[in-house]
């Protein structure tokens, strides 16, 4: 498709309109013969003001054929609107612009006045060969500005019209394009303009059935030929087509011509039309001419209406239904053309409607005995038309039955569901097992759809099927229940049903018979170990035999165990406390896995396994494992996963499908610690021992780590005693000896200890003793191990006499258990006794304070 | 209503029956009518400090309150026993079987029938004072004792043990709205009267408790062996002085606090009206 250029776009620049050439567009040029035209307009345009200006329109143009030709060309500049309508006729013109021989460039200056845009207005140019010397001279317009010309020399168009501002963005936004590629700024003539074709917006058809080329060829379209078999044209046939024609141009006119050709049983039959631009806005049938067959009937024929099209005056479209009523005829043909001189578009068919078909069977499977439901959904369907559709079942055994349904659109309606039921609405049944088709064929309207180079006649014949089966379904797992349905049998009919499997030692033969109505129901559990793979059900009654037989066919495959219960027995945990999974396994029949296996592995939250082990069956229907927390043990959120077909029961069925987890956190283990705080009276009456016991949250003794005990007094710490750990005794231990310059009363001992996990799961506890001192320090024990260390050989003299001499004072220290009094208050204050006793107190001090 | 006072010690051997009849002793010399309800038959408590031979009672509290008894029949009136000519005194053996008592009280018993039972009692022989001896521990009966009686006093030693139950007993009171009081006994030789005050009233303090008084270690108390009430058979011991100075202390409990319609109690302004079984 060639493309022309006058300019490609054009920019704005504050006020300035100036075109710019384009860089890589190959030269193009039109010519224009004399007292001919070619026009160019813009794309709509926004609403808005041109000042009165002058417009420069730079045309490089020559004089052709020969070097001594001459001519002289007229520029115009218009505003046309949308409805084609001239709104401003005429911004400015300038006629007798000399074109020689020479290519030359030719600045035309047009005082153009003040015009206002309405939306979507477009900006027109005419270029007019007023004369050129010579009958067959032309004007040779060069477009592209990237041809022989120098730069700068192309054909543009420039003002310095104000603009308003709207109008400058709209350009801004959509810059001027004379290109086709772009659709606007359209170039279009005739003589020796290689143009063909022109593109227009609008040119989204489907088919094209002919062009303007002029060259008297048109397009013929056959129906019911040996290569595009059909049954002619039903009544109801809809052909739509669109021609752009200019009705007035100073080319002359355009025609449009249809001509439809019938032949049926030897007789033919043709008709006419021809449709004409004009000055009038709907183009005329300038010559209805009819010829008609004897013999032959053929109904009215109606000719739709024209439309006008968007675009400028001279141009129209026209689109026409053709709505034709036959009776059965052999051969149809149809032909367009569009002939003349005027500027016409191409021809294109199209269907207006077009509509969607969509067929349902529900349910795809199922039953004998039981209803189909067959749909058809209808979208884009044409407003108050009644359509008409035969739905047609073939049953297993070709038998072909058939139910019309018919549905009559409103003026608004275009969707539309129509359905039957199989096999109420049918004279067939559906007691064969097999394969079941559904055809639906549009009956009324019919339309005729374009196919490669022709037509077809579109019944919209769509279609889909469903099965019948006795099981209920194709595909059981293990542990599922069939259910088997077969009818059409006598009432009461007795019949026998074989299950035929992959292990023959599992067939068997059940003795059922039908109830009133004809139909055998039963059902079968399948066993959780029951041989995989397919089994063959079959029907066989006494008298009553059906072709093709009741036979069916499905598969069993494992049962997928599924993990219905997946928890921990609680949510945190303390290092080295037993964590325990509770998990349940289910069949797909919902009963309990009994005695199976369940793989699980715990993930620390690194996302490394810390184990990997197998939860097995605890005896009341579930699976349990119990791990234990290390002592050392990442803290954070762990997780308990169960991978999928991992886990399993002895039958080799195994799940679950899908892998699932459970998440738990571990913390810290909060370290339990039980002190006992003594003050040794016998020895110097002043060394404080303190004894913890430290475990953690499972019993076990912490060993190793730190233990510190510090004794504070009002506040005040007197001194950081650190515990050691005593084997033997299971406990850590530390001793204090009183000094005299320890502070009088009351004393708290707080026990702090952690053990060796890393620096983020210290584990603390502090334990609060209160340990009561008397003031009265003993200052011999205090002078006595100074004297014993400095004057051994006389301390024990001065000892001595200092006991003698000294009445002997004993130091009164007892600790406070604050904790364990609690614990035993708390022990007694939760007997009933207690609680009796308290309870009837206070009801008593309430009756006595309301006397 | 006089007032009644539950007497108590975590540890056997503490001195509280001797703390007790020494206690109501001199209560009844100063003018006072005091009971002596002995709940700890098992030990050698109070009845062989009074000198009571078991052929003397008649009946005890629990067969009042089972119905087979009078009260009368439960109270023994000492004045005579004891050559006091001042006060009363009553001794009020419980029962010879507290733990046939508990169990009454376990399977329905109402503390309050109790309570009244005493106050009947305390009506009857108008009591200003009724001490209930307990017996060692933290038992149901003490709980019992405790539980309807107005006050509680508990004799310890400085002891660890003692020190510990004795904290206990004092949250248990606390939890009975009970008030409770302390006295220190037997504070060891060597222990300087000031030093051992000065504990005593810290612990007392950090037990939130009232102490009394604190009574030193005595070799006469003790070879007495409960054999007699003290302060009669050494009235001008030191150690009686110390009784006495307890008995003083505990007239002040009720002092300031109107009990019922009596005004404030005073032995002057009580009349004496003997009611003995003999």
């Amino acid at each position: 498709m060639p493309t022309y250029y006058l300019n490609r776009s054009v920019s704005l620049t504050g006020n300035v309109l100036s075109a710019q050439s384009p860089s890589s567009q190959a030269e193009t040029s039109i010519s224009i013969p004399q007292s001919f035209s070619i026009f160019f307009y813009t794309q709509p345009l926004a609403e808005g003001q041109i000042s009165g200006s002058t417009w420069t329109v730079t045309i490089y143009a020559q004089a052709v054929p020969g070097q001594t030709d001459t001519g002289s060309l007229t520029a115009e500049l218009s505003i046309y609107s949308l409805d084609g309508t001239i709104q401003n006729a005429l911004i400015g013109s300038s006629s007798g612009n000399a074109v020689t021989a020479t290519t030359t460039k030719i600045d035309i200056p047009i005082q153009g006045v003040t015009a206002t845009v309405k939306n979507g207005d477009r900006l027109t140019l005419r270029l007019y060969a007023e004369s050129v010397a010579g009958s067959t001279a032309s004007l040779k317009i060069f477009y592209d500005g990237q041809g022989n010309e120098l730069l700068g020399d192309e054909s543009r168009i420039q003002t310095t019209a104000t603009v308003e501002e709207s109008w400058r963005q709209d350009f801004e936004a959509n810059p001027f394009s004379l290109s086709s590629v772009n659709r606007y700024w359209q170039a279009f003539g005739t003589g020796s303009v290689s143009q063909v074709s022109i593109q227009y917006y609008t040119a989204s058809h489907s088919l094209r059935v002919t062009d303007k080329s002029g060259s008297g060829t048109y397009a013929r379209y056959d129906f019911n030929t040996v290569n595009n078999p059909s049954e002619g044209l039903p009544s109801g046939t809809i052909l739509s087509f669109y021609w752009l024609a200019t009705s007035v141009d100073s080319m002359g006119t355009s025609v449009l011509s249809l001509h439809l050709q019938i032949s049926d049983q030897g007789s033919s039959y043709e008709h006419y039309w021809y449709w004409s631009s004009s000055n009038t806005t709907i183009p005329p049938l300038v010559y209805p001419g009819t010829k008609k067959a004897a013999g032959m009937y053929m109904g009215p024929i109606s000719l739709g209406s024209w439309t006008k099209h968007e675009l400028l005056n001279w141009k129209k479209q026209a689109e026409i239904t053709l709505g034709v009523s036959l009776q059965s005829p052999r051969v149809v043909s149809v032909s367009l053309q569009s002939t003349g001189l005027g500027k016409a578009t191409d021809v294109y068919w199209d269907n207006i409607f077009v509509s969607s078909y969509t067929p349902s069977a529900q349910p795809q499977r199922m039953q004998e005995g039981q209803t189909n439901t067959l749909s058809l959904t209808v979208t884009g369907a044409i407003p108050s038309t009644t359509y008409q559709f035969e739905f047609n079942v073939t049953d297993p055994a070709g038998i072909t039955t058939t139910s019309m349904v018919s549905h009559t659109t409103s003026s608004s309606e275009t969707n539309f569901i129509v359905s039957r039921i199989y096999s109420d609405d049918f004279q067939g049944s559906g007691v064969l097992v097999g394969n079941y088709n559904v055809s639906i064929r549009q009956t009324g309207p019919v339309y005729l759809i374009p196919q490669g180079s022709g037509f077809i006649t579109d019944y919209v014949t769509t279609s889909t099927s469903f099965t019948v089966h006795l099981a209920d379904r194709a595909i059981y797992q293990r542990t599922d229940t069939l259910r088997f349905q077969a009818s059409g049998y006598g009432a009461l009919e007795r019949a026998n049903v074989t299950l035929l499997g992959p292990d023959p030692s599992s067939n068997y033969l059940v003795p059922v018979q039908a109830d009133s109505t004809g139909m055998i129901v039963t059902t079968w559990v399948i066993p959780r170990n029951a041989a995989l793979g397919n089994y063959t059900l079959t029907v066989k009654a006494i008298t009553t035999i059906k072709i093709p037989s009741d036979s069916d066919q499905f598969n069993v495959t494992s049962a997928v165990l599924q993990l219905s219960r997946l928890s921990t027995d609680a949510t945190d945990y303390q290092r080295t406390q037993n964590v325990t999974l509770h998990a349940t396994l289910l069949y797909p029949g919902q009963s309990i896995v009994p005695d199976g296996y369940l793989e699980f592995q715990v993930v620390q939250p690194d996302g490394s396994v810390f184990l990997t082990s197998t939860a097995l069956p605890d005896g009341s229907g579930g699976y349990v494992a119990s791990f234990k927390i290390p002592t050392a043990a990442p803290i954070g959120s762990w997780q308990i996963i169960v991978p999928s077909w991992q886990s399993g029961d002895p039958s080799g069925n195994n799940g679950p499908a899908k892998t699932s987890a459970v998440r738990f956190a571990v913390s810290p283990a909060v370290l339990q610690v039980q002190t006992s705080v003594s003050i040794d009276n016998s020895q110097n009456g002043r060394t404080l021992q303190i004894q913890a016991s430290i475990t953690y949250p499972d019993g076990s003794h912490a060993s190793a780590g730190q233990a510190m005990a510090q004794l504070v007094h009002n506040g005040v710490t007197i001194v950081y005693v650190p515990l050691m750990f005593d084997a033997a005794k299971a406990m850590w231990i530390g001793y204090y000896q009183i000094k005299s310059s320890d502070p009088e009363g009351l004393w708290l001992v707080v026990i702090s200890a952690r053990d060796l996990a890393g620096p983020v799961s210290n584990s603390i506890d502090n334990v609060v003793h209160n340990v009561l001192v008397d003031g009265a320090a003993s200052y011999w024990n205090i002078d006595m191990s100074l004297v014993m260390a400095i004057l051994a050989p006389v301390g024990a003299l001065i000892a001595f006499i200092a006991w003698r001499l000294v009445p002997r004072r004993k130091r009164l220290s007892v600790a406070l258990e604050t904790e364990k009094v609690m614990q035993t208050v708390n022990k007694v204050q939760s007997t009933d006794f207690f609680r009796s006793i308290r309870d009837q107190l206070a009801t008593a001090s309430s009756l006595r304070n309301e006397k | 209503m006089g007032v009644s006072i539950a007497v108590h010690s975590f540890k056997g051997g503490t001195g509280k029956s001797t703390i007790t009849s020494n206690v109501a002793v001199s209560l009844a010399i100063r003018g006072w009518r005091v009971g002596v309800m002995d709940m700890d038959l098992e030990g050698p408590g109070l009845h062989v400090i009074f000198n009571i031979d078991p052929a003397d009672v008649q009946a005890t509290l629990n067969d009042v309150l089972m119905g087979s008894a009078n009260p009368g029949q439960a109270v023994i009136r000492l004045n005579d026993k004891l050559g006091l000519k001042t006060g009363e005194l009553y001794f009020m053996p419980a029962s010879t079987n507290v733990t046939a008592m508990l169990r009454t009280l376990r399977t329905g018993f109402e503390i309050v029938s109790f309570m009244k039972a005493l106050e009947s009692l305390q009506k009857l022989f108008e009591l200003d004072y009724l001490f209930i001896d307990t017996h060692p521990g933290i038992e149901n009966d003490t709980l019992l004792a405790t539980g309807v009686c107005d006050h509680l006093l508990i004799v310890s030693r400085i002891d660890q043990q003692d020190i510990f139950g004795t904290n206990v007993m004092v949250e248990l009171a606390r939890s009975l709205d009970k008030p409770a009081h302390l006295v220190f006994n037997m504070i060891p030789r060597g222990v300087r009267e000031a030093d051992a005050s000065k504990f005593a009233k810290k612990l007392g303090t950090r037990l939130g408790v009232d102490v009394l008084g604190l009574l030193p270690f005595s070799d006469d108390v003790q070879g007495a062996l409960s054999k007699s009430v003290f302060i009669v058979s050494a009235p001008n011991h030191p150690m009686a002085a110390r009784y006495h100075q307890l008995a003083r202390e505990i007239e002040e409990f009720e002092k300031g606090q109107p009990k019922g319609n009596d005004q404030l109690m005073s032995p002057s302004t009580r009349g004496v009206s003997a009611s003995s079984n003999g």
